[in-house]
């Protein structure tokens, strides 16, 4: 279930932050401080973008940041920023988005279950309206513990 | 049968996320298919019938015409609707 990896300490709201390198940092540093991932799986989240730019918008607004699988990852892991103010993607378009994920995976396919459920969530439209509008953090941990 | 691989950056995540969107818009459009999720550094080469994948690698995919583009990855209904256009397009349905 996503209410088993995104618990009251992963998702924080209100996050202000600058670019969309400090973004992934920040919703990286969610992880790394819940111990599930080291420093170089964040770094390896913005390298993957400055590669292929940021095709881990899933919905629109919604990015998913997510690093290399693998050794950096302890134990596969989801965190959710949601921000105060829109961050863009100044090098790509300028493409805007206004929360993120950060995602950690063992390895290529024992997450597929948690993935599942996110696709699920994702398709919540009131869930994309509160996390694209940052709302309060008690609405969103409320609509989370439905999935 | 066909043969649909779905791609992005490292075949962890959003390819995994597009082969679930991909597998229920091709439920719903009846047509029997095999869908396998491949990283950008390994799909070139792979053989099959067709690559869904998002806008972002437009570019890297401009020589090849058997490529379907999503906007939103997890929108079964956008992928139902390109997917239809382009199967029809291609004389598949």
């Amino acid at each position: 279930m996503i209410k088993d990896f995104l618990t009251e300490e992963k998702v924080i709201t209100n996050v202000s932050v600058d670019t969309w390198q400090d973004a992934a940092r920040y919703a990286g540093n969610i992880l790394l401080e819940a111990d599930k991932v080291n420093e170089e799986f964040i770094d390896s989240m913005i390298e993957v973008v400055n590669k292929y730019g940021p095709y881990m918008i899933l919905v629109p607004k919604v990015c998913f940041f997510h690093g290399e699988p693998g050794v950096n990852v302890k134990e596969n892991c989801l965190s959710l920023a949601v921000f105060e103010k829109p961050v863009y993607f100044k090098e790509f378009a300028n493409q805007q988005i206004n929360c993120a994920f950060a995602f950690g995976a063992t390895d290529k396919d024992s997450h597929m279950e948690m993935l599942v459920n996110l696709v699920s969530i994702l398709r919540d439209r009131e869930f994309i309206e509160m996390i694209t509008h940052n709302a309060g953090k008690e609405a969103i941990m409320e609509k989370i513990s439905k999935y | 049968m066909l043969k649909i691989i779905t791609v992005c950056g490292l075949g962890v995540g959003s390819s995994l996320i597009m082969k679930m969107t991909v597998d229920s818009a091709m439920n719903q459009l009846g047509v029997k298919c095999n869908i396998e999720h491949w990283d950008m550094g390994t799909v070139k080469g792979k053989p099959c019938d067709f690559i869904v994948t998002t806008e972002e690698f437009r570019k890297n995919f401009a020589d090849q015409d058997n490529v379907v583009y999503l906007e939103n990855m997890v929108d079964a209904s956008e992928a139902k609707n390109k997917l239809e256009q382009y199967l029809k397009e291609k004389g598949i349905i």
